[in-house]
């Protein structure tokens, strides 16, 4: 589709004596309109020459770079924009080699687009940005025109919808877990009820007195067995459904789990008065895992803490969260300052239907250990006693080399100092 | 009829470990068991055999143990029932004993708990049966009276000596008194406390 000549558009507003024929006048009009108009685009924008060489560049782009830290009038005019991203993707900038990529591809007119989001979290705030990467051709020289965009924004609402449902199918799961509980009780008391009758049954045919037919005691005994496998198949679904639906196991931010946690538990917290802290270290590494169950573990651990804690009406009502790094793993620690497991349970406490409370169906623990044990980790005793229990978790920590983001835009000399790390 | 023969356990439930192994149990006090896996199995192969008692599952798809104690009563079949559930449920039990069942019983039982309670409802319900028995020996007996003879026992039941029957009736008391002798013979009752107590049976 032939579209009118942009040019031809805006010769109606030249001043007339330009549009009579002074063409350096005329020239600088058109320049001046150029740049005017790219000036008022949001997007940070440089023009790259068919090598990548950065020739041009937008205010929005001057502005981000000396807000980034370049000094004035050093925004990377002249440098090779390729090995620019190269550098920031050395130093593990996330997206960075995968721009220089696109660009060489749509520089060597492979592609005539290129476009990718990436993270470019400052300090202060988490950022994303996208870049597009746009060929053009004029005078038969091939040019390019990347544009990076703040789209933080649009972002924060995707990941929010995304946080939304995740919440949603995270709080059926929790729901559904409840409604099992009780189905399980109820569907695990068939077999049971049946193993006593037989048990019984054969019991009282052998203190009867009269003489038992081997036959029917066999009988007896196997159906006990039978049953014994039927309530292990029960328990075997249960299980099952505790992994089931789940994530694949991600690299997970977890000072971000551990706060949704402590955030989960705020209103019970809050009736029973203890507070929950958390203490990260510096540098949390990110770790592999399912960041719902993780945080399913934490809920489970956090809880059974505050109802330690207040069942026991302890003086200090505290759960202390601590993250730390130690043996390649990620190690969580959850310490309340209740009154202690009491130790007729203690061999057992990692055991289904173990339980010391009222109504308490004795699979919390257990299911969590499942659970971490799934993801390669470990969930233990770390002590317990009149001043408190610990439990631990032991996560893999993630490879390292990816999530730090630096921006992409340059200065002179000193591009690597622009890299901004996520806290 | 109503002889007195082996008690039998009817078991109603549709978890068929539950109910053989209820069977099992059963037997191994020596009594006999029947077992079903629905309701409607279950009265479609009863039969007024004495004593028994059954032990019905609350929880079944189709007919449940309440609607089956209901379609029980609606027949007139008086077998005492006990209802198993499932959890520990008041309103259930309620539910269960208002419907008429005989006991309830909450699963996982302790077997001695149930074996007693299955017991005590083959007696109750082999009482229950003895007095229909005499009850329906005694109105067959009353049957064989003549209208005056039955007349006469209907006043003697409620108290009136022969002089006041036979003025009643504008009979002489001689005549009464043959009356009464017949019926007396009749019912095979001794005296007249024997009588008024079986009339007060039958008609009970």
């Amino acid at each position: 589709m032939q579209s009118p000549r942009l040019i031809d558009q805006l010769m109606p507003l030249a001043p007339p004596e330009l549009r009579a024929g002074d063409a350096d006048g005329l020239l600088r009009f058109v320049n001046e309109l150029l740049e005017a108009t790219i000036d008022a685009v949001a997007a940070h924008i440089a023009i790259l020459d068919e090598r990548g060489t950065v020739i041009a560049v937008n205010r929005a782009w001057r502005e981000f770079a000396e807000s980034n830290g370049a000094p004035p009038g050093d925004y990377g005019l002249g440098l090779n924009y390729v090995r620019v991203c190269r550098a920031a993707a050395g130093e593990s900038a996330l997206g960075a080699g995968d721009v220089a990529d696109g660009l060489e591809a749509v520089l060597a007119g492979q592609r005539e687009h290129f476009y990718l989001r990436y993270p470019c979290h400052s300090p202060n705030e988490n950022r994303w940005f996208q870049v597009r990467v746009n060929r053009f051709r004029v005078a038969g020289l091939a040019r390019v025109v990347v544009a990076h965009e703040n789209i933080s924004e649009t972002m924060e609402i995707e990941e929010r919808l995304l946080l939304e449902h995740v919440n949603f199918s995270h709080a059926a799961r929790l729901a559904s877990l409840g409604e099992m509980a009780a189905g399980i009780a109820h569907e695990l008391n068939q077999p049971l009820a049946a193993i006593a009758n037989y048990a019984n049954g054969c019991l009282r045919r052998l203190r009867s007195g009269a003489p038992a037919d081997p036959n029917v005691l066999v009988e007896g005994i196997e159906r006990i067995a039978d049953q014994a496998l039927r309530a292990g198949e029960i328990i075997k679904r249960l299980r099952a459904f505790a992994r089931r639906g789940d994530l694949p196991s991600t690299d997970v931010d977890l000072a971000q789990v551990i706060r949704r946690a402590i955030e989960l538990c705020k209103p019970e917290a809050a009736r029973e008065g203890v507070v929950v802290e958390f203490h990260p270290v510096s540098d949390i590494p990110r770790a592999i895992a399912d960041r719902i169950q993780i945080e399913q573990v934490l809920v489970n651990l956090i809880k059974n803490g505050i109802e330690a804690i207040s069942d026991a009406k302890s003086e200090r009502c505290r759960i202390t969260i601590a993250a730390r790094p130690a043996d390649g793993m990620v190690r969580v620690e959850v310490a309340d300052t209740g009154p202690g497991i009491d130790p007729a349970i203690r061999s057992r406490l990692f055991d289904p239907f173990a339980t010391t409370k009222p109504n308490g169906m004795g699979l919390g623990l257990s299911l969590s250990q499942s659970m971490i044990a799934a993801s390669g980790g470990r969930l233990s005793l770390e002590s317990t006693g009149p001043d408190g229990t610990t439990f631990a978790i032991a996560i893999p920590i993630a490879p390292p080399g990816r999530p730090q983001s630096p921006t992409l835009i340059p200065n002179r000399g000193s591009s690597q100092n622009h890299t901004s790390r996520q806290e | 009829m109503t002889e007195p023969g082996n008690p039998v356990v009817y078991i109603v439930d549709d978890d068929a470990a539950m109910r053989e192994s209820l069977r099992f149990l059963v037997e191994s006090v020596g009594l006999t068991a029947k077992a079903f896996a629905s309701a409607s199995d279950f009265l479609n192969s009863y039969k007024n055999e004495s004593p028994c008692c059954a032990i019905i599952d609350v929880r079944m798809p189709g007919i449940s143990g309440l609607d089956l104690q209901e379609q029980l009563n609606a027949r007139s079949i008086s077998i005492p029932v006990i209802i198993v559930t499932g959890h520990a449920d008041v309103p259930m039990a309620v539910r269960a004993m208002k419907a008429g069942a005989f006991d309830f019983i909450e699963k996982p039982f302790n077997d001695q708990v149930l074996l007693e309670r299955i017991q005590r409802a083959i007696d109750d319900h082999d009482r229950e049966q003895s007095i229909q028995a005499e009850k329906e020996s005694i109105l067959e007996r009353i049957r064989t009276l003549t209208p005056r003879e039955t007349q006469v026992m209907e006043m003697v039941v409620d108290g009136n000596a022969n002089k006041q029957i036979a003025a009643n009736l504008g009979l002489s008391e001689k005549t009464i008194e043959v009356h009464r002798a017949h019926v007396m013979s009749k019912l095979g009752a001794g005296n007249a406390a024997d009588l008024i107590r079986m009339v007060l049976t039958a008609t009970r």
